[in-house]
């Protein structure tokens, strides 16, 4: 999970505005990573990176943009694949948010990713909708 | 992968045991340190009360099935949409299940929508959604 492009601060969640776009990260799904991944959810990768790799990818990709208070988890996701990626593959993940949701002590992100391949032709999107830890978690 | 699709033909499961090795391993390969997965005394006072395995992992499983059952067109041309119900956690068996609810024809295109469900070992779900894959080949569909 090395490889991004871009380094800098990252922006926080009370920062955050619908319609924010993350800088955009490049990175190599190489045979290392791949293989790492397909050990960790007891699978096997031939030559086509399993598309949820790709997704873990891009979402850890991102996260090195954003700083979010330990404890999240994940309400929804979605995905739509295009196109297979054979392992080597360089891509390219935007992501932008969605929306914030706010309701008494929850709080909601939604973000939406797109991966791209080196043609620039689109290769998955994705829309993960994550719950920020209320006080109780916080308070930890 | 399925030789013959039709509606309500039932996917392959895939059944897997979840462990905070795995876990740890998971977060390891995915770079999701997230101590809610990781550090069992963060989790232990957080509301989940212990550490829970990370969405995507459980999603992999799901992705695993879908692979399983539709081979390089789950990659290719597939959607997935999904909710987390509730946490998986380090000793559960986790079974995730799914069945062809119908076959659709657009622009001459064949779909099938899936329904899935990712139960663990109380038969409680853990993960619930749909799926739609485009069909590549028309001789694997069976028209009833």
């Amino acid at each position: 999970m090395s490889d991004k492009e871009i380094s800098k601060t990252p922006i926080s969640y009370e920062e955050l505005v619908p319609g924010y776009e993350f800088p955009p990260v490049s990175y190599e799904l190489s045979v290392q990573l791949v293989s790492k991944y397909a050990v960790a959810v007891e699978s096997s990768a031939n030559e086509i990176v399993p598309p949820l790799a790709i997704a873990a990818c891009a979402m850890n990709a991102m996260s090195g943009e954003l700083s979010l208070p330990p404890g999240v988890i994940h309400a929804s996701q979605e995905f739509e694949f295009f196109k297979l990626v054979p392992i080597g593959s360089v891509v390219n993940c935007q992501a932008k948010v969605a929306r914030k949701i706010a309701r008494a002590s929850v709080h909601m992100l939604v973000l939406e990713l797109g991966v791209f391949d080196e043609n620039r032709e689109r290769v998955q999107s994705g829309k993960a909708t994550l719950v920020l830890p209320g006080q109780g978690a916080n308070a930890h | 992968m399925l030789t013959e699709v039709y509606e309500g033909k039932t996917l392959p499961p895939v059944v897997k045991n979840i462990t905070q090795e795995k876990i740890n391993l998971y977060a390891e390969a995915s770079g999701d340190y997230n101590p809610i997965h990781i550090d069992e005394s963060f989790a232990a006072r957080t509301p989940l009360g212990g550490t829970i395995a990370h969405g995507m992992l459980v999603l992999a499983y799901v992705s695993e099935m879908m692979t399983q059952a539709f081979g390089l067109s789950w990659a290719s041309g597939g959607k997935l949409s999904v909710r987390f119900k509730m946490p998986a956690r380090p000793g559960d068996t986790l079974t995730v299940s799914g069945k062809i609810d119908s076959i659709e024809c657009k622009d001459g295109i064949s779909y099938a929508n899936c329904n899935l469900e990712c139960c663990n070992q109380n038969n409680e779900t853990i993960v619930s959604g749909g799926a739609v894959v485009k069909l590549t080949s028309k001789k694997e569909i069976v028209h009833a």
